[in-house]
């Protein structure tokens, strides 16, 4: 990779000032190099999105426009949960982090929204301790966890928090008095589910039954409705459903075989031979808070420190689903795991396989090729 | 008239003008290092260090200081007025004078380092070579050129054009020789990228997202909104670019492509390093590594000849110092490809910090030795 460098012009740099039509300083800039090996496509025209490493935009690049709001009492159509808003309650559009996104009441201080994530997410007393701190309130040991309220909630009963206090915010940073916090917690090691209300004290009394209503009635988005509780299926039913019509193809590598249908999983299997070694696919509609927030969960399973932006955009990048998707392996607990993150605005791909290090080690080629392998469609 | 230049002078040369400098310095070293709890090192090295004034916030109260840019100038004046004047010239504070001139070279290789030297890191995989390296914190638009036959032509806006546009500012950039002109409209130090087509800033369906500012400064990824006016018919065209953008972006203007990418300062080096095996050594059953090393090859002249780079050897030439800094990716498993970071540090006062030093003890050591010698003989005479 021999570089040639011929510095024609650098290092002079003359700025003058003055004053474009629109009020903006205009500095003259003479700096300048040839270089001799930058591999720069001059003809691709990428999105932003694309440069970017959002994924393609299903509305195309040039649309790029996401809608600014759902109508007032449906659910979110392009998602595969369905729900019903209570009565005088706003939507709000989803983002990365949330699902369902609400103004309880049409109340713009109090925020309701459903957050799914891979996993246990930290488990069950670190969520509610969590929630406890942004209300400035104590931890609770793990005997006062285990004698909170259930209720149902995607399809069970979830841990119900009910608390009150001086709100500090998601970052610490704020301080509203006589604030309150109801939320519901479905953890578990294949997936969780949180819904959460927060606002001034007196709004979220009031709509207290109105969320619990709101619980119940999370559903697949193309199940049937019979009564108010549904059987929820976040992600792996349907797109198991989905899959298997065509959603995904695959080539699954020789000596994996399929394992049982789990929740939260679009398709599992044992990597190899015994039943230690499972790999296996999640789909989750729209960002699903990001990719970094995947990795650094996927790295907080195994004890591993966060990484930042900076040491995400070093990670190496495989091809999945006809775009790049980031490689994620670190070691950890007596664990090694290997992982494929693909984000999209519409959908996020994300497959893991972990297990005792020697055995990653074995079926590493064969992951690789099964990521490489899955495609969108027959 | 000479009375007054007398008075300017002897207060400029003053022991008191000195001792008040030093105080400053060591309450700016105070509050530099409280500062780091809740900012980064490189802030607080722009805010207290490399300033001439500055304001401190004692909670709700502001505090107008000097920076140690001030501080150290004024002592340089101090140090070199006051040796004209105010030190005995003689055989007796040779010694001394000795001393000053060496705190005096200290302070000129502070000046020429913090004026004139750059600092970055070249990245490499086992196989790649580089002739440039990149600054840690330090931002820049980079306006590829295809000149044909692999070769681009590189116009480049720095980090201080673009820092024009943080908060409300506005800069419009004539780069020499484009037929367009890029306009920064916002400048965001860290931030990240989002789809969100209703927001105001969006730009093709994507807005970026300020986040607050590491407090290590280098994990930042900045952005820049841009518009690229054409020079011919004034037309305008936004787009966004991102620090860890995959691609660069391409526009067509004056029906010539041309690529425009955000990218960290680059700066070339009079030879190239390529990386040829990287070597990690681990600490027995945990993953903390012991030792690493990067074996070299360096390219300079025509001629090239291998090099080990490893924590505390590296490598030096002309004017440049490449040091072994870390490795990555963190957290590889086993089999993971690593790749080497080498710190680079072009310092044309590299040398100074030493020689002020040898000079400062040379002359330390010539009077505390004139001072031993002239009590060991008084006392020999009363004995």
């Amino acid at each position: 990779m021999a570089r040639v460098v011929h510095l024609v012009a650098c290092a002079a740099f003359v700025a003058s000032c003055g004053s474009s039509n629109d009020g903006a300083a205009v500095r003259t800039v003479e700096r300048s190099r040839v270089v001799g090996d930058r591999a720069v496509d001059f003809h691709r025209g990428d999105s932003t999105a694309d440069r970017f490493g959002l994924g393609a935009s299903p509305h195309g690049s040039a649309a790029g426009k996401a809608p600014a709001t759902v109508p007032d009492g449906s659910s979110g159509s392009k998602s595969p949960i369905a729900w019903t808003v209570p009565a005088g309650w706003t939507e709000l559009p989803p983002t990365a982090m949330r699902t369902a996104n609400f103004h309880p009441g049409g109340d713009p201080h109090t925020d309701c929204y459903l957050t799914l994530l891979g996993g246990d997410a930290g488990g069950l007393g670190a969520n509610v301790n969590r929630w406890r701190a942004q209300l400035s309130l104590p931890a609770l040991s793990p005997s006062e966890i285990d004698a909170l309220p259930r209720s149902p909630f995607v399809g069970g009963d979830a841990v119900l928090v009910e608390a009150n206090g001086t709100w500090r915010g998601m970052n610490g940073t704020d301080s509203n008095v006589g604030w309150a916090l109801t939320g519901l917690l479905h953890v578990d090691p294949n997936g969780s589910a949180f819904l959460k209300m927060t606002g001034p004290a007196d709004v979220v009394a009031a709509q207290h039954d109105a969320f619990l209503q709101l619980a119940r009635s999370f559903r697949s988005a193309k199940a049937e409705v019979h009564g108010d509780e549904v059987r929820f299926a976040p992600a792996g039913d349907d797109h198991a459903a989905r899959s298997s019509t065509g959603e995904f193809s695959f080539e699954i590598p020789a000596g994996w075989r399929k394992a049982p249908e789990r929740p939260m999983r679009n398709a599992s299997f044992y990597a190899g031979p015994g039943e230690d070694l499972e790999c296996y696919v999640t789909v989750f509609p729209g960002e699903a808070g990001g990719i970094l927030a995947n990795v650094n969960r996927w790295r907080g399973q195994l004890g591993e420190p966060a990484i930042a932006d900076a040491d995400l955009a070093a990670l190496h990048r495989i091809p999945m689903l006809g775009r790049e998707a980031v490689l994620v392996e670190c070691t950890g607990k007596g664990s090694q795991l290997v992982g494929a993150a693909c984000a999209g605005a519409d959908r996020s791909v994300f497959v893991k396989m972990s297990g005792p290090p020697e055995r990653v080690q074995q079926q590493r080629s064969a992951f690789l090729q099964f990521c490489a392998s899955i495609r969108s469609g027959n | 008239m000479r009375a007054s230049l007398e008075r300017a002078l002897r207060a400029l040369s003053s022991l008191r003008l000195a001792c008040v400098l030093l105080l400053f310095l060591g309450l700016l070293t105070w509050l530099g290092t409280l500062e780091q709890v809740t900012s980064g090192l490189y802030d607080v090295q722009k805010k207290y260090f490399e300033s001439f004034v500055l304001v401190h916030h004692a909670g709700p109260v502001p505090i107008p200081l000097p920076g140690a840019n001030l501080v150290l100038s004024l002592l340089f004046v101090n140090l070199l007025v006051g040796g004209m004047l105010r030190l005995r010239k003689g055989v007796a504070t040779l010694g001394v004078l000795v001393a000053h001139v060496g705190i005096a070279v200290l302070l000129v290789g502070a000046f020429v380092k913090h004026r004139f030297s750059d600092e970055g890191h070249v990245t490499l995989y086992e196989g790649q070579r580089s002739a440039t390296f990149q600054s840690y914190f330090l931002w820049e638009i980079a306006i590829l050129e295809d000149l044909g036959s692999g070769r681009v032509r590189e116009h480049l806006i720095p980090n201080g054009r673009l820092e024009e546009a943080l908060g409300s500012g506005r800069v419009r950039i004539a780069p020499s020789g484009l037929p367009f002109d890029v306009e920064v409209s916002r400048f965001l130090r860290n931030c990240a990228p989002r789809r969100e087509g209703a927001d105001a800033n969006a730009v093709d369906g994507v807005v970026l997202e300020e986040r607050p500012a590491h407090t290590e400064a280098e994990q930042n990824i900045a952005g820049v909104a841009i518009e690229i006016v054409d020079e011919k018919d004034g037309m305008r065209r936004q787009a966004l670019l991102w620090g860890a953008e995959s691609r660069p972006l391409v526009v067509t203007v004056a029906g010539k492509p041309w690529a425009i990418t955000l990218r960290h300062e680059e700066y070339p080096m009079p030879f190239s390093v390529a990386l040829d095996r990287f070597t990690k050594e681990d600490h027995p059953r945990i993953d903390m590594p012991k030792s690493f090393a990067s074996d070299v090859t360096v390219t300079e002249n025509g001629s090239s000849r291998p090099v080990r780079i490893s924590m505390n050897a590296p490598l030096r030439s002309q004017g440049f110092v490449v040091y072994q800094a870390s490795w990555g990716p963190a957290g590889a498993g086993p089999g993971t490809p690593l790749y080497s970071t080498l710190a680079v540090v072009r310092n044309p006062a590299d040398r100074l910090p030493l020689a002020g030093c040898i000079v400062i003890a040379i002359g330390l050591v010539a009077h505390f030795a004139r001072k031993l010698f002239r009590y060991v003989r008084v006392e020999g005479r009363t004995a």
